[in-house]
């Protein structure tokens, strides 16, 4: 049987576009306004690896998007759990079948349109437009876009049967060919973009868990099927001795692989066992701490729900009081709260409780509140300053990676805020207040900045230095 | 993203201040009668962070209030941490799912500032309330939402990791390192109800596309109150983001909103 199996996929005769992707099907008006948009839907939720629900709600946004005077004509259906998720909105209509399952949706018996969850278990769906003709038994779409009225997916028919074929042989094209209203050239075989990460190469991972791209999904037995012919050229061109590919007005590429493993796994949901165990803490009053999963219910001991740990003591520094009773760093001129002269001379600086020393910004929106020391880096939790208890980890990261676990130490020293770079691979550079320049800072050695300061932490990580409290 | 642990979703929220929110079904084995559940999926976080938010949640939790948004659960899934709570089909005032009058508008934050009021007698500040926090609801608001930053990343009064929709709600005392007091959210509601009632912020239009400087905007610009706000709003929300030692506190704050929706 074929509970996550695509089943066996028929194109009808008819005047619209048909798509089937790695289980995912889509019947529409070819001269309909969104007919890219809806074949992207299909092609990105097959990418990413999502289910027909995936689908369903993906179409009702470009829907939702294009709400025109006229419905627009399409239905969409994809295997969800045990059943199937189907959308249906104009002329189009959707029949479900399954032992005691029979539902049929009409996109005209609603304003808008329909989606539908149907539980399984199901065997087959069929997707029409108003002009769809009757399925031709020995035609067959096992993935791709091609002209048609309508489609019949047969989900107690194993897909296996074609599938193994390699992508390469004539069956994959049979469905094409016998297709009326292009009797010409059939689309050839698209090259095998196999596993390139960013285009199409994930379609046949039907899970949606974060898996890398050379996942388990991949390990899977391939059976007769030779190696692609163009391993490594993701944008490469077709075959010469292959004719062009006969496209319509829309410009996808079809670039759809039929592929036994897609064929097992397209169709395929997300199911609960695969996904990683999760904990969950019930906050409900009455409940108690109950758990689903994971360690003894101790996350919650102490339960005085103390507010977030904080530095208990700030550390004493000297300083002086203005008038007003704000402590200043004894070099400055100004009370940096309220802009009063210190008058230096008859001030006598005493020991007092830090205040903070301002906030460090983050190119990202992170704020950081210099009442502490800091260590920025990629991977800053397991660092030793971290770790006993100097400083607070602050995580940093870059896509172009070039930030270090241990980047940064931001040290504060009296009334000073220091930067010491702990030996970072790409180095930290500072860019003082009112100069256009970036300097680089010596590894390993204190380097204070004033407020106002802007620092490069790598390559393309930014902070700035602010601060009531002008240095 | 489709779901985390058991939580199917069904589409998108929108953004919070560090993470996202979801509509979702509710899982069988939560022992309430709803359908659809909010979730908020908050990020990767270590383990220490997890279980500081969690405490902070059930702290959150435990505080009786008609106007605090019930929480149901919170949890992890692959170092992912979310939480879920009753869903408001009304929408925040940031996405209402229709445009709130202005009766509504001051309800709603009358309804919050109640909200905030409770947790305040609990000796917990919010510390992020937002548009995006207060819920509309038939009878005026429910609040959501604690801000977590501070949990998740200690000393970090707001984290990198959702929008910087709130910075332009938070006291700016509180963007200067000061910390979180119940004034604050009393500033925070202060300049949510402006926002509602006026249609812009208190700063202006904030160069959003650029953290740092949105943040060096609101960092160095005083705050100012629209000239077309009515007059009683005016002076409440005047009051709210004024001196400290000066502010309403929450329940006075609501006290005046009251009168003001009659």
């Amino acid at each position: 049987m074929t509970e996550q199996g695509v089943g066996v996929v028929r194109p009808l005769p008819g005047n619209g576009l048909i798509a089937h992707v790695g289980g995912l099907l889509l019947v529409c008006d070819a001269a309909g306004a969104v007919a890219g948009e809806l074949l992207d839907a299909v092609q990105e939720t097959a990418a990413g690896g999502g289910d027909g629900r995936a689908l369903a709600r993906r179409v009702a946004q470009v829907l939702a998007r294009s709400m025109t005077a006229e419905p627009i004509t399409c239905a969409v259906a994809g295997r969800a759990g045990g059943g199937i998720a189907v959308l249906v909105s104009g002329d189009a209509q959707v029949t479900i079948t399954g032992p005691g399952t029979d539902v049929r949706l009409d996109g005209q018996d609603v304003l808008t349109w329909t989606d539908r969850l149907v539980p399984g278990p199901i065997s087959g769906v069929e997707l029409r437009l108003p002009d769809a003709g009757q399925p031709i038994r020995q035609a067959r779409l096992d993935g791709g876009v091609i002209p048609g009225g309508g489609l019949t997916c047969d989900y107690t028919e194993s897909g296996g049967h074609v599938a193994p074929v390699s992508q390469h042989s004539r069956s994959s094209a049979a469905p094409v060919a016998s297709e009326p209203p292009r009797p010409t050239a059939p689309p050839p075989p698209e090259p095998v973009r196999p596993r390139e990460p960013v285009e199409y190469g994930r379609h046949d991972t039907g899970p949606s868990l974060p898996e890398p791209d050379h996942g388990p999904a991949m390990a899977g037995p391939r059976p007769a099927e030779p190696p692609p012919p163009h391993p490594v050229t993701p944008q490469g061109p077709p075959p010469p001795d292959v004719p062009p590919v006969q496209r319509r007005e829309f410009e996808q590429p079809p670039a759809l692989v039929t592929d036994p493993e897609m064929a097992a796994l397209g169709g395929g949901v997300p199911v609960p066992e695969e996904q990683p165990e999760f904990e969950s803490y019930l906050l409900i009053d009455g409940q108690g701490e109950q758990q689903q999963a994971g360690t003894p219910g101790s996350i919650l001991e102490p339960t005085e729900a103390g507010p977030t740990p904080e530095p208990l003591n700030r550390p004493m520094v000297y300083g002086v009081d203005c008038k007003n009773d704000h402590f200043n760093d004894p070099r400055v001129p100004y009370c940096a709260v309220c802009g009063i002269a210190l008058v230096q001379r008859t001030l006598v600086p005493y020991k007092g409780e830090r205040p903070p020393l301002g906030v460090l910004l983050l190119d990202d929106g992170m704020t950081l509140r210099l009442d502490s020391d800091y260590l920025l880096g990629r991977d800053p939790e397991r660092a030793p300053e971290v770790t006993s208890g100097e400083a607070r980890p602050a995580k940093v990261t870059s896509p172009d990676g070039s930030v270090s676990r241990r980047h940064l130490r931001v040290r504060l020293d009296a009334w000073d805020v220091n930067l010491i770079d702990l030996g970072s691979v790409n180095g930290t550079q500072v860019q003082p207040p009112g100069d256009p320049n970036f300097y680089d800072i010596p590894p390993n050695e204190p380097v204070p900045i004033l407020p106002g300061t802007t620092v490069r932490v790598g390559v393309s990580r930014t902070m700035r230095y602010e601060s009531h409290r002008k240095g | 993203m489709e779901g985390i642990a058991d939580y199917e979703f069904v589409r998108s929220l929108g953004a919070g201040n560090h993470g996202e929110f979801y509509l979702a079904r509710k899982p069988p084995r939560l022992p309430v009668d709803a359908e659809y559940v909010t979730v908020k999926v908050v990020g990767g976080t270590g383990q220490d962070a997890f279980r500081r938010a969690t405490r902070e949640l059930k702290a959150f939790a435990a505080v009786r209030s008609p106007f605090l948004v019930t929480l149901y659960d919170a949890g992890q899934q692959g170092g992912v941490f979310y939480y879920s709570m009753e869903h408001i089909p009304g929408g925040s005032l940031a996405a209402p799912a229709e445009p709130p009058s202005r009766d509504g508008v001051v309800r709603a934050v009358a309804c919050a500032a109640r909200a905030a009021q409770a947790l305040h007698e609990e000796g917990i500040v919010h510390r992020d309330i937002s548009p995006v926090n207060v819920l509309l609801t038939d009878g005026g608001g429910k609040l959501s939402d604690l801000g977590l930053s501070q949990v998740l990343m200690p000393g970090a009064t707001i984290t990198g990791m959702g929008g910087l929709g709130s910075v332009e709600f938070t006291d700016p005392a509180l963007l200067q390192g000061e910390k979180p007091s119940p004034g604050c959210d009393v500033w925070s509601l202060g300049a949510t109800l402006h926002w509602a009632a006026s249609g812009h912020g208190l700063y202006g239009e904030l160069p959003t596309h650029d953290p740092l400087l949105t943040l060096r905007k609101v960092y160095s610009t005083p705050p100012v109150i629209g000239p077309e706000l009515e007059p009683e709003l005016s002076d409440l929300v005047g009051a709210c983001i004024g001196d400290a030692a000066k502010r309403p506190t929450a329940f006075g704050l609501a006290d005046s909103l009251y009168r003001l929706s009659a």
